[in-house]
């Protein structure tokens, strides 16, 4: 006789609820502004830009 | 045929004999001596009183000056002579404005003191307080309360007389004198006996009832004064017996808040508000005192609504007054814990006072409903299976992922996501259940966007692996500000190191 388990697997999903504490948030969302804020503010802005903008014109350019 | 000239205030038993025995006079002994409770009775207490009475009969009285001093009189059955014996068996019911039946008899001792006759003209019986020397050792007297009275007197009602007396009769110590403009509000108090009572809120500005703003009335009577622009007439707490003060405090701001639970006009409201805010707006003795809390105001008497219902039932006005008070984007803050993701989301936390906060968040959104409400929308995130995204969010996406990569995050979607709150959009979110990032499609068509998505949500998993606490990975946390510089660099990092180029073939910066 095949054994059923006792708590069948359930999938996760964001459909349901995980019984999180009352004081914990499951999704911390972010505006745009929000985000290009706090790039901003790890003095890596700059440093972000440049270096991406390089490799996108290494990979367009083949180099 | 009624007397007119006032038998002497004390009278020897002698005096009696002789000049009122025999014309129809009888004596009662009312009970107290001259200096019974000398100290906390005077002329208000003893006017207080007698007002009470005539309020109880006939839920009205008149007053006057005469020739012969002040007059109260009532329309009422009569007081009975048995009345004015002191310390009567049976109290007054619970819903009266007076309780233990003692006040008239103390207010013609009080009088009687301070050197005023009274007379009692009452259905069919006329009466005079005295002063009474009695024996009361053998070289030892004392002036006793007592009453001459004999059938006479008017035919219904009762009046008294407060012989050569032309001081004030505190009209405006009584609720029943306030003109009814004065009134600006009125909500049922519990009290239903004889009839339904409303607790009233008054104008306090025009009333000048109280040097430092308002008062309360206690059931029509002056209790006390209080800080206030409102004044208040309340039905629904005990009085202690003596009457300066409600008989447990608590019940009294408890009442006020039945009545501040019916109000529906939202410019008394945003008063209130500038009341209750804490730090309030404008301190007032209600600031600190009133109470709303659900179980004490219980159910009001009319529609059997918890008094507490009323303020959902009122919630537009409530809403109208918030946001004059504290702003368009203002919600109720029930925890610091809440205030960045509150700000977050666009809104602003204030703080209400605690009594009434609970109360108010039946019509007033709160910090906590807002975040809910957020957690929900986004529960609604649409996933956008990759080969329905353009050509470009799709070469964004597997940049997402190849920067996601190193970190162990461990799925990065598209999505429709919707905006998390009605004053802010949502480009992307960390879930920290299935430790997923997801980007809104928007975020997917600039390559600059999606960098800058990447290392913050990347952030947000760092910070909560860091500390093994998401409250602490959550926006504007040190944390996860501390992740966001390290994660970025590394991101750099990779991409000097060229670990991305396959990945921005396609890319639009």
């Amino acid at each position: 006789m095949t054994r059923q388990p006792l708590y069948p697997h359930v999938p996760k999903s964001r459909k349901t609820e995980p019984g999180l504490p009352q004081d914990e948030l499951r999704f911390l969302p972010d505006s745009p502004e929000f985000m290009a804020e706090t790039i901003t503010c790890t003095g890596c802005r700059e440093k972000l830009d440049r270096v991406f903008q390089q490799a996108i014109a290494r990979a367009k350019g083949g180099k | 045929m009624v007397i007119t000239i006032a038998p002497p205030q004390v009278l020897t038993m002698d005096e009696y004999e002789r000049d009122c025995k025999p014309k129809g006079w009888e004596l009662l002994a009312i009970g107290p001596t001259a200096t019974y409770r000398q100290e906390d009775w005077g002329e208000w207490e003893a006017i207080r009183d007698i007002v009470q009475n005539a309020l109880d009969e006939t839920e009205r009285y008149t007053w006057g000056y005469d020739a012969r001093g002040l007059w109260i009189a009532d329309r009422g059955a009569g007081v009975s002579v048995r009345s004015f014996l002191l310390g009567p068996a049976k109290l007054k019911p619970e819903w009266a404005r007076g309780r233990f039946g003692e006040g008239m008899k103390l207010a013609l001792l009080t009088f009687l003191r301070l050197g005023y006759s009274v007379q009692v003209l009452t259905a069919h019986r006329e009466l005079w307080a005295v002063f009474v020397r009695v024996k009361t050792g053998p070289d030892e007297y004392d002036e006793q309360l007592q009453a001459l009275w004999r059938v006479n007197g008017a035919k219904i009602g009762t009046t008294f007389h407060i012989i050569g007396y032309t001081g004030p009769a505190y009209e405006n110590r009584f609720a029943v004198n306030l003109p009814l403009s004065l009134i600006l509000a009125e909500t049922p108090s519990p009290i239903v006996e004889p009839k339904i009572r409303y607790n009233q809120l008054i104008a306090a500005e025009r009333q000048a009832a109280s040097s430092i703003g308002g008062v309360i009335y206690a059931r029509d009577i002056y209790m006390r004064n209080i800080e206030s622009k409102f004044s208040y007439n309340l039905w629904g707490f005990g009085m202690a017996p003596d009457r300066h003060g409600p008989k447990n405090e608590p019940d009294l701001w408890v009442d006020m808040g039945r009545l501040w639970s019916g109000v529906s006009n939202p410019l008394l409201l945003e008063k209130f508000l500038w009341m209750v805010t804490d730090p309030p707006r404008e301190q007032a003795s209600e600031t600190r005192n009133i109470s709303m809390d659900s179980y004490s105001m219980g159910s009001e008497p009319e529609t059997k609504k918890r008094y507490i219902d009323l303020i959902a039932d009122n919630a537009v006005a409530w809403r109208t007054a918030w946001g004059r008070v504290a702003g368009p984007g203002a919600v109720i803050r029930t925890e610091p814990r809440w205030d960045g993701m509150v700000k977050h989301l666009g809104y602003t936390p204030v703080s209400l006072q605690y009594g009434v906060r609970d109360a108010l968040s039946r019509a007033i959104m709160t910090d906590r409903a807002l975040i809910q409400e957020s957690q929900e929308r986004l529960r609604e995130a649409k996933i956008v299976p990759e080969q329905q995204l353009t050509a470009t969010a799709r070469a964004h996406l597997k940049l997402a992922r190849a920067i996601a990569d190193p970190f162990g995050i461990k799925s990065v979607q598209a999505a429709v996501i919707p905006p998390a709150s009605d004053r802010v959009r949502t480009a992307g979110l960390y879930d920290h259940v299935l430790e997923e990032i997801i980007l809104h499609l928007e975020t997917l068509e600039s390559a600059r966007r999606t960098v800058d998505a990447m290392v913050h949500e990347i952030g947000h998993h760092r910070a909560y692996k860091t500390t093994g606490d998401i409250k602490k990975a959550e926006d504007l946390q040190p944390a996860h500000s501390e992740a966001i510089t390290a994660v970025a660099a590394r991101v750099v990092e990779y991409a000097a190191a060229k670990r991305f180029d396959e990945y921005l073939k396609e890319a639009a910066w």
